[in-house]
């Protein structure tokens, strides 16, 4: 027993050291965040969410485009001038329409959009408990069925002459 | 040479046709000769179209453009090594690579399924060559690679300038190749069903095999596509969640579902149903992919041009789906399980979970991906769903998955007892929590990366101890430790290779997550001569020289670049203009570190001799690319049959045909 538990402090020491480089790693990449200024950061955020007209799906800041970096430009003086994330988007919807953003609003048919997830993960969490219900009904009939049929079941003679006979022959060829 | 492929194309058609029809009355009348002769006449379609193929790509290489698909995929300028990836760069020449792909694969399948289930194979053979022959009425009636133009060009279009990359060589044939590698369970599935065996759990064996040579190819393609886009598109990310993307992750979550659910119905004759609904559905999905790249809907970076030919594969799509389930319904009664489940906390239950968020993660992909039809058609609202939606929804829950995947393996089938979920699970929880102390006192604050990292050492943590307790024990019978481990996992490879997957897995968690929370980006201005500072990098911009050719304007500029203190030396990124195609496209340099990738693209070179460049810095990202082999590797391991010695040939006895010796009834 003893043995064991070393064994066990050895291991989650082991793995506590391996977690422990990568997560020096990760206060490295923590201080990374100071490396850009906030401001470009803010503008890199609404990049993304900005979808450049003319490239199928891809947002300004993916696209190589001349129009993407045109509308990148004038994000930036939009960030400048001191405008909120929202005033932009809809700077940008209302040129180019609600399809200009990545991401849906919730107004309108949009909201469809978003709530039907958490439906869906209900759904699934119900159908998963009404299976394990099932299943777990099937499993106490069964086990009672079994233990009734097996305790009074004797074989005859003769079947056990036939169960023999096959069983001779397979195992002689 | 092109009329002889065309010939083959139209013999293939025969013959696809031939063991269709003779494969399913093999199965019905259980005529051997029959089911034979089937056989013979699929296996004989794969060398023909190999000859329409060898044709199409000397037609390639012989720069012959009366061919349309030649004249609209190639030009003179074009180096002909590239005629393999202008073979199946356009719809028609795909459609020939698809068939050709599959004909090779489905025979070797059938040849293995003969022998492991005689009863099935006709049945099985029957579907994959409804499948084949679906492709080849397509190839020979609509979208023909080999057709003649009447006028003769004296130079091809030439192909997009974004395919010219070694990556091209690789991700289209895989990824093409894992969403019909689909069709192999499937059929098999549906073989078993109409041959009224699916209910004995006899082609479990088969479907475990196919399924995961499937899930390998998808895997593999969708692995190759990210890093193809991460390398070649200058953008610096790996995964967009654009339709076609996602049209290709559906099919491979569902079979992610099915290698795992067909081990429980290996185990303990448990969801008999449940596969057979999920291989259907996951077939349908993989045609689902194939309907949305032929000119789907929804516009994609990924599609094919656009045309009418999509529409016929969403009908096919819509056709299989339902007459398989019209064959479940009536086998319905074949396909009970055989046990139930013993206790909520056991490792079936949490493969019932793993399999029901799969799908979940499957729906919202699917429902984020055609949403903006419906909106559109329903309210004339457009709109775009992109990566806020899906990271926003489908991040928690995978990261759920991967929780589950720590837990799973190590909880006992049946029921698991406090005790044993105390021992299992002790080690883990400890770790958890030492986990989450370290990631806050290093000053992660983002409480989905505290997450992450927990749940991903959980998993971490698991498979270690697996590994450990299991070389352990054989140590203490004799072994040395090296001699152990190897033979731990050689004596019980499925189980141990999928725990080298898992680890795969996490690597992939962890990458994702740290180049997801933590990548930084500028953009930054500079002339030749500046430097610049981003992090612990320091970058020179030293000079840009620019170089014609034929088809294309090449701009590379010239870094020199320092890690610190440490001159880590040139790096050339450049944009290369095509006037033919209006298309500008980006290469980044980047330079790869175990810790993080220094990544800089040009985005804009203007007159006045300044430049526009990006510059990033992705935290782990070859973590994610170093999980590909590792992935390979696990799934070859649990792949590999066991030796020779172990298995002993089972011959059925040599007497008069008595099918039912014991007189049992059914």
């Amino acid at each position: 027993m003893k043995n064991v538990s070393y064994q066990n402090i050895r291991l989650s020491l082991i793995n506590s050291l391996l977690m422990l480089g990568l997560f020096f790693n990760t206060s490295c990449m923590a201080a990374n965040s100071d490396f850009v200024s906030q401001e470009e950061d803010r503008i890199n955020q609404i990049n993304s969410v900005i979808m450049c007209p003319v490239c199928p799906g891809e947002s300004i800041d993916q696209s190589q485009n001349e129009i993407a970096s045109n509308m990148r430009s004038i994000v930036t003086d939009l960030v400048r001038q001191g405008k909120t994330e929202k005033e932009i988007k809809d700077y940008f919807v209302g040129r180019y329409g609600p399809v200009i953003l990545l991401e849906p609003s919730t107004d309108g048919i949009s909201i469809f959009v978003w709530i039907v997830p958490p439906i869906a993960l209900s759904f699934a969490m119900i159908a998963v408990a009404l299976a394990v219900v099932v299943m777990r009904k099937r499993q106490k009939h069964t086990s009672l069925n079994m233990s009734h049929d097996v305790a009074g079941e004797i074989i005859s003679d003769e079947e056990k002459e036939k169960y023999f006979a096959v069983i001779n022959r397979i195992s002689n060829e | 040479m092109v009329e002889l492929g065309q010939i083959a194309l139209i013999l293939s058609f025969m013959m696809a046709t031939y063991s269709t029809v003779v494969g399913f009355a093999g199965g019905m009348l259980n005529g051997r000769d029959l089911a034979a002769s089937a056989r013979w006449g699929f296996y004989s379609i794969c060398p023909l179209l190999i000859l329409a193929t060898a044709s199409l790509i000397y037609a390639f290489v012989t720069n012959d453009f009366s061919v349309k698909y030649v004249a609209e995929n190639s030009n003179i300028a074009m180096p002909k090594v590239y005629a393999w990836v202008a073979f199946y760069s356009g719809n028609a020449g795909s459609l020939l690579y698809i068939a050709v792909a599959f004909s090779l694969m489905a025979g070797i399948a059938i040849r293995v399924l003969n022998s492991k289930l005689p009863y099935t194979s006709p049945y099985a053979l029957g579907v994959m060559s409804m499948v084949l022959l679906f492709f080849l009425a397509v190839i020979l009636f609509l979208a023909n690679p080999l057709e003649r133009h009447q006028i003769v060009l004296e130079d091809g279009q030439g192909m997009n300038p974004l395919l010219i990359h070694f990556g091209m060589f690789i991700h289209p044939p895989f990824q093409m190749l894992g969403l019909i590698s689909v069709a192999l369970p499937f059929s098999i599935a549906i073989g078993a069903l109409l041959a009224g065996r699916g209910g004995r759990d006899e082609w479990v064996d088969q479907g475990r095999l196919w399924g995961m040579v499937s899930w390998l190819l998808l895997t593999t393609g969708l692995l190759l596509g990210a890093w193809w886009a991460y390398t070649i598109l200058g953008w610096g990310g790996y995964w967009a969640w654009d339709p076609v993307e996602n049209s290709a992750l559906m099919p491979w979550l569902a079979m992610t579902a099915f290698v795992h659910s067909i081990m429980v119905q290996k185990r303990r004759g448990m969801f008999r149903m449940w596969n057979m609904v999920l291989i259907i559905v996951a077939f349908a999905m993989a045609q689902m992919g194939m309907f949305i790249n032929r000119g789907g809907p929804v516009p994609s970076v990924h599609s094919f041009a656009e045309s009418t030919m999509g529409w016929i594969f969403l009908a096919v799509m819509a056709i299989t789906l339902f007459i398989s389930l019209v064959i479940f319904t009536f086998r319905f009664d074949t396909l009970k399980s055989r046990s139930g489940l013993d206790s909520i906390i056991s490792r079936e239950s949490a493969f019932l979970a793993q399999n029901v968020l799969f799908l979940l993660i499957a729906f919202i992909t699917l429902w984020g991906t055609i949403f903006p039809i419906f909106s559109e058609a329903i309210d004339d609202t457009t709109m775009t769903i992109g990566q806020p939606f899906f990271n926003k929804v489908n991040g928690p829950l995978m990261l759920l998955l991967v929780f589950l995947m720590g837990i799973g393996p190590v909880l006992p089938w049946r029921k698991a007892g406090w005790g044993s979920i105390n021992r299992m699970l002790r080690l883990p929880l400890i770790v958890f929590f030492l986990v989450l102390l370290l990631s806050l006192i290093s000053g992660i604050r983002e409480y989905w990366v505290l997450l992450a990292f927990a749940i991903c050492s959980v998993s971490l943590t698991t498979v270690f101890q697996e590994l450990i307790r299991g070389s352990r024990s054989r140590h203490s019978r004799g072994e040395s430790w090296g001699i152990a481990f190897f033979s731990l996992i050689g004596a019980n490879r499925p189980r141990y290779g999928g725990y080298v997957v898992h680890l795969s897995i996490i690597m992939l968690a962890i990458g994702i997550t740290a180049s997801s929370f933590y990548d930084v980006q500028k953009d930054v201005v500079m002339k030749p001569g500046d430097s610049e500072v981003l992090g612990k990098y320091t970058f020179k911009y030293l000079e840009v020289s620019e170089k014609a050719y034929p088809d294309r304007v090449e701009e590379t500029a010239k870094f020199e670049v320092w890690m610190g203190d440490k001159n880590i030396g040139y790096m050339h990124p450049y944009r290369a203009f095509y006037p033919e195609f209006q298309i500008a496209a980006t290469r980044g340099a980047i330079h790869s570190t175990i810790l993080e990738d220094f990544y800089l693209v040009p985005s804009e070179f203007k007159e006045d001799g300044q430049a526009v460049f990006r510059v990033l810095i992705n935290p782990l990202v070859s973590w994610m690319w170093a999980a590909g082999p590792v992935l390979i590797l696990g799934t070859l391991i649990s792949l590999s049959p066991k030796n020779r010695t172990q298995r002993k040939r089972l011959r059925l006895p040599n007497v008069s045909v008595d099918q039912n010796p014991l007189g049992i009834s059914e």
